[in-house]
């Protein structure tokens, strides 16, 4: 069992906490995630929570969450000191890259594994390489903690699908108005976490301009470590080792979200 | 000391608490959390004649006190099993039981007689809940007549102990059950998941993306419990009771109605850690009700 350190809610709806767990932070990774136990004692709300790893500190982690259903209004009444069920870290996590200039684009909650990686790479890139960041939101308050990211001298353009803030549409044509100015074949880096839309706009993107992506895909999940098999995305099927089983289409098998991913390269899956 | 071992088709198991198939992987991928030599046995994700790639997603859906499920039995199929998974869990010492299924009776003959052969198994658990391809796509656990001719075949072909994993999607679990012990097995294990349905008001799309799928967790318990006692009562061999159990005091309601040992399921996703915990609370049962040993408790329902 862990502690709560702290549990704000930063702007309606929005929660940051704060979790002791020096074990796990220890193994953790950016873009990795945990499964946080949401029971308050009974079975009704019964499966744990997935939620992406915002930071990696010594004491433990700390997460962002959104207030979307009775699990997460159960942790968001919780306060310092209580006890919380936290097991992982699980997933591969992002692979850091310092030698190249990389565009994070997030989609609302998506935000919230970028926050350790760019707490570890920016320090690190290497000579005129950059991280630029993009992030989207239907309107301004669903953009939480963008304070947070002052710290790392980062200074994200935003769009909002009301115009409420920063470019007013889809966060994936800020970043293809953005692409066109600068950017041949030798572009950025995609890291994108975000709404499957978004995600597959993106993938889009990167295939039409030449672009490398890993995109983190949410799923839910009932274990968070490969076992239910429930998480799947389905992804292009490079072996004949599975069995053509028609329904569920030639060309296509499974990966699980949770250990395969949950970053994929965007390439590889089936949008 | 309390003595928590069981007999089941004569095999010894160190206590009666094993691990559902579906819930518990191929055992490995729980290593972090526990100590596979304290469970009673390892009953492994089902397994296939060819590898099989399961169902498109979204596959669970979690539901009050349970969740839904529509994996469709995605598994490695049984030569890679064999291969790659099963000498790793040769290292630990527990029983390892191979749950197994087919779409024909040929398909499950030779799966069977495929894993009966391997070193390192104890026991084959059937699993006829899944259609026959051949005949209209009903599932095989439905009929009892059914039931009594597959389960014969497999038997002839295969020497291990053989458990029939039946099926609560019938109106009679009591005919299924003498069945199955006409067929020739040697345990039941019983219940496999309830069929459900979920679906979304604002889409009007049903939540799992096979429209149907099997509820399990402790939403279903009672229904398991109940079915256990109606399946122990009509047959002389064992009962595995399996259905939403979640602590030693849940365990122990099967095996008072009658079952001879109880698998664990959906309580592995809440908690990795969760089947070892319940063996360790069905000893401070023991230990504070003054019951020696626990296979004492067996049947012992006051009706």
């Amino acid at each position: 069992m862990n502690t709560i350190i702290f549990n704000k809610e930063l702007s309606p709806g929005y929660f940051h906490m704060g979790i002791s767990a020096p074990e796990l932070a220890g193994k953790a990774k950016p873009g990795q995630f945990v499964m946080i136990s949401v029971r308050d004692g009974r079975y009704d709300p019964i499966l744990r929570r997935p939620m992406g790893i915002m930071f990696i500190e010594k004491w433990g982690i700390e997460i962002l969450y959104q207030l979307v259903g009775r699990g997460t209004y159960i942790i968001s009444r919780m306060g310092p000191g209580d006890p919380i069920d936290v097991i992982g870290p699980f997933g591969n996590g992002f692979q850091l890259r310092h030698d190249r200039d990389i565009w994070i684009i997030a989609g609302g909650c998506g935000l919230a594994p970028f926050f350790e990686l760019v707490k570890q790479l920016s320090h690190k890139m290497e000579k005129g390489k950059k991280i630029t960041m993009f992030l989207g939101a239907r309107t301004y308050p669903d953009l939480p903690a963008l304070g947070l990211l002052e710290r790392f001298g980062i200074k994200p353009g935003i769009a909002t699908e009301d115009g409420s803030a920063g470019f007013h549409g889809l966060v994936t044509e800020l970043v293809e108005n953005s692409l066109s100015e600068s950017h041949g074949k030798d572009g950025p880096l995609l890291l994108a976490s975000g709404p499957f839309g978004m995600l597959r706009a993106l993938a889009d993107l990167a295939v039409r301009r030449g672009l490398e992506c890993f995109v983190s895909i949410d799923r839910r999940m009932a274990c968070g470590f490969g076992v239910c098999l429930g998480c799947v995305v389905p992804v292009k099927q490079v072996s004949e080792d599975a069995q053509e089983s028609g329904e569920s289409g030639a060309g296509i098998s499974y990966k699980c979200a949770c250990t395969d991913g949950p970053v994929f390269n965007a390439r590889e899956i089936v949008w | 000391m309390v003595d928590l071992s069981v007999e089941i088709a004569g095999l010894r198991f160190r206590n009666p608490v094993w691990t559902a198939s579906g819930t518990f992987g191929y055992g490995l991928e729980f290593s972090p959390y526990l100590d596979l030599n304290q469970l009673g046995a390892i009953v492994v994700k089902g397994l296939s004649l060819k590898p099989s790639k399961g169902n498109p997603p979204p596959r669970t859906v979690e539901t009050p006190a349970g969740m839904l499920n529509s994996i469709g039995l995605q598994n490695v199929g049984v030569d890679a099993f064999l291969k790659e998974k099963l000498p790793q869990l040769r290292k630990f010492d527990t029983h390892v039981i191979a749950n197994f299924y087919g779409n024909s009776f040929e398909e499950y003959e030779e799966t069977a007689g495929k894993l009966s052969q391997a070193e390192g198994i104890s026991a084959l658990e059937m699993n006829i809940s899944c259609p026959n391809v051949k005949e209209g796509n009903l599932p095989f656990g439905r009929d009892p007549k059914v039931i009594e001719e597959l389960v014969g075949r497999v038997r002839k072909a295969v020497k291990l102990p053989l458990i029939v994993k039946l099926s609560p999607n019938t109106s009679d679990i009591k005919s299924a059950a003498r069945s199955a012990e006409q067929g020739g097995a040697d345990a039941l294990s019983a219940i496999n998941t309830l069929i459900g349905m979920s679906v979304d008001v604002r889409t009007k799309k049903p939540r799992l993306a096979k429209i149907t799928g099997g509820l399990s967790g402790p939403a279903i318990r009672p229904v398991a419990v109940r079915m256990v006692w109606e399946a122990a009562s009509a047959v002389k061999i064992p009962v595995i009771g399996i259905g939403g159990i979640v602590s030693a005091e849940d365990a122990l309601e099967f095996m008072i109605v009658g079952a001879k040992a109880v698998q664990i399921g959906t309580a592995n996703f809440l908690d990795p850690a969760a089947s070892v915990k319940i063996i360790e609370g069905l000893r401070d049962f023991c230990e504070k009700e003054q019951v020696e040993r626990v296979r004492d408790l067996i049947g012992a329902v006051r009706v």
